[in-house]
């Protein structure tokens, strides 16, 4: 057994404070998390495992990487896809090898698969009692905690009551090696949960999680934070991207849509990755819940400004969000959306060259727009003078696939329009059969 | 042969061909995924790994082993092609908010919101206004957008009890009917479930067959190559599927 070092360090990933413990021997080979090709060097080492080249003397140093490498999290993140490829006889080999604490950590990492972690779940259950020894050597209470207690049924794996059984065996452990006492003086665990727990209360979060749990699926506690100019920043992003896949009531909509419109228009020429990736998510929340008296303001947010452009993964998130709008909800036929007409048409028309239509995603930006277009000239029953002239741009391009796909999403936004508005959906079926 | 089993001998795999898994008994294919490489590779063996793009869930890009894999290819041209990398990317954005709700809590919930069981496939709404998609509906989806239906007709039923045995992971979950009403399964006792096996089998008919029309599964083609019916009912029996459908 190697000697340990206990130099607990607080993470603060997902939400969680999580200590863990190393080793106090040197990182194998100075890897250094922050480095990409440290990071494809440790995917290759999981590789090798996977691929069943663990071998005694081999796999042993191969593991120990594994082991120490997947502390970090930045590390982990980059490999992820490695760490998922773990298969049955690679985790079993860990398992077997000296040490099956490699595998339980792979087991519970937060990037675990379905495939990897119930395997692992498996021999664990099974009956690896050095594993056992060598958690009570190694983790820290919380991690331990977090792995037999809280993972398994939120998580879907299924550790279920066996797994959790094995919680005091484990304690035994920590008693025989004397530690238990010092552990408990650890306030960020409540050592009741993991001895005690009954199995009905098991997937209860604890109190540091359940805080992050409680507010990030409800809409009120949502609108809150979002309401509010005292909120930080992290918070803020995490509020819009829970938004995003939480249901509002109507009461709460126009307090939703008004946020939402805050945040696209203070952000919507961002550059940072994060702040991108929830901007989307409030365009497609916004774009799918926003009434019809909001279309024409909507496409102003398709226009650059005096010095800066959008993206184009943003043009493409909304022209897609706006003409899903169009096409699977019900909007009022009796007023006209001019601005949002004109934009899309801008949008589409900008990029309908076939030079342009075969990069990046051009194709799919310009798609949107002919379909939001040619609904909302249906629409207006104004004979689809811009769709058509869309129509004979697209022709011109003479990209055969491009215009089979223009052909279909115009069909598919046909059949699900006559779902909900039988009259615009045969306006549009006409006015697509006239330019087609 | 357009599908096939991964086995020692080199077989091609072109982009968004399809890449299936088998569970441990080995003919019962639990997780379909799309070719994500940018070239044809013509030396797939068992112990390859190619770059797959698929509904884990979350949707993700990850490289995948092919030990115990089966291929399809529905002969796509390079046309085909750029219809599905548009289906595909246009996913992009969805799956990075994705992703990082799931970073945030970590494995404290499961809020897979963009995955589910039946139907394969869900268009966005105010709730979530993103397509959701159960592994097998991503891999339809994207060829239905290269104008190719892979399946068709009434799929075959399928009981509670059977989808335990084709989804392990959430076999609890099945048994709590708000979980069901997520996963899709809410109402009723039987259902149509696209299953990975479905696909492969109908990807092993020759590309004229493929690209003419859909193929209509009947029980046993959940299995790759697939079992007469009798050899199925006795498996489920035996609880030997014991893998998850992606």
């Amino acid at each position: 057994m190697p000697t340990l070092k206990r130099n607990n360090t607080a993470w603060q990933d997902y939400g969680l404070q999580f200590q863990r413990t190393r080793r106090s021997q040197p990182k194998v080979d100075s890897v250094d998390p922050q480095s990409e090709e440290n990071a494809n060097a440790f995917g290759h080492q999981v590789s090798c495992v996977s691929q069943g080249d663990a071998t005694p003397a081999k796999g042993i140093n191969s593991i120990e990487k594994i082991d120490l490498c997947i502390d970090e999290y930045d590390l982990l993140q980059k490999t992820s896809g490695n760490v998922n490829t773990l298969t049955t006889a690679a985790l079993e080999q860990l398992f077997n090898s000296t040490r099956p604490l490699a595998a339980l950590n792979l087991c519970s990492t937060p990037f675990y698969d379905y495939f990897s972690a119930k395997r692992g779940s498996e021999y664990f259950v099974r009956g690896h009692e050095t594993a056992a020894k060598q958690m009570a050597e190694y983790w820290s209470p919380l991690h331990l905690q977090r792995s037999l207690v809280i993972d398994d049924e939120l998580s879907k794996v299924d550790l279920t009551f066996a797994t959790r059984s094995w919680g005091g065996i484990l304690a035994k452990h920590f008693l025989a090696s004397s530690k238990l006492k010092s552990l408990h003086g650890d306030s960020t665990v409540d050592w009741s949960r993991l001895l005690y727990r009954p199995e009905s209360l098991a997937g209860q979060p604890v109190e540091s999680q359940s805080s992050l749990l409680d507010w990030v699926s409800s809409s009120d506690k949502i609108l809150e934070r979002l309401e509010s100019n005292q909120t930080p920043r992290d918070e803020q992003l995490t509020a819009v991207l829970f938004a995003e896949t939480t249901a509002f009531s109507d009461a709460e909509r126009p307090r939703l849509l008004n946020v939402l419109q805050g945040f696209i228009e203070q952000n919507r020429f961002s550059s940072v990755d994060e702040t991108i990736t929830a901007l989307c998510s409030a365009i497609r929340k916004y774009a799918m819940n926003m009434d019809e008296s909001r279309f024409d303001s909507y496409a102003t947010w398709l226009l650059p400004s005096q010095t800066a452009a959008l993206s184009y993964d943003l043009e493409l998130e909304f022209s897609k969000a706006v003409a899903w709008r169009l096409m699977y909800e019900p909007f009022a036929m009796t007023v006209e959306y001019p601005e949002l007409l004109r934009g899309l048409y801008n949008l589409g028309t900008d990029y309908l060259k076939a030079r342009l239509i075969l990069q990046n995603n051009h194709a799919s930006t310009v798609l949107h727009c002919i379909v939001g277009v040619a609904i909302l000239d249906a629409a207006a029953n104004n004979q689809g003078t811009l769709f058509r002239s869309l129509l004979e741009k697209v022709q011109k391009v003479q990209v055969d696939w491009f215009s089979e796909l223009i052909s279909d999403r115009l069909n598919e936004a046909i059949e699900s329009l006559a779902g909900h508005n039988r009259e615009l959906a045969s306006r549009l079926r006409t006015s697509v059969l006239a330019g087609i | 042969m357009p599908a096939t089993r991964v086995t020692q001998q080199p077989s091609q795999l072109h982009p968004f061909d399809v890449v299936a898994l088998y569970d441990d008994s080995d003919d019962l294919l639990v997780h379909a995924m799309l070719c994500n490489e940018a070239q044809s590779r013509h030396d797939v063996v068992h112990d390859s790994e190619v770059d797959c793009v698929h509904m884990g869930p979350p949707l993700r890009v990850q490289t995948s082993p092919l030990s115990s894999a089966a291929i399809g290819t529905a002969g796509l041209q390079e046309t085909h092609r750029r219809k599905v990398k548009t289906f595909v990317d246009d996913r992009l954005k969805e799956r990075f908010a994705e992703k990082e709700r799931l970073k945030k809590l970590g494995r404290l919930a499961d809020l897979r919101l963009e995955y589910l069981i039946h139907p394969p496939a869900m268009r966005p709404s105010g709730a979530i206004p993103m397509w959701r998609f159960s592994c097998v509906g991503f891999v339809l989806q994207a060829y239905q957008t290269a104008r190719i239906k892979l399946l068709g007709g009434q799929l075959p039923l399928r009981s509670l009890t059977e989808l335990k045995q084709f989804y392990p992971w959430a076999a609890k979950d099945l048994d709590v009917q708000e979980n069901r009403i997520r996963l899709g399964i809410g109402e009723g006792e039987r259902w149509p479930v696209a299953l990975v096996g479905y696909v492969l089998n109908s990807l092993a008919r020759n590309p004229s067959e493929i690209h003419a029309g859909p193929f209509v599964p009947q029980p046993g083609h959940e299995y790759f190559p697939p079992r007469p019916l009798a050899d199925r009912t006795e498996s489920v029996e035996k609880g030997d599927s014991t893998q998850a459908q992606g």
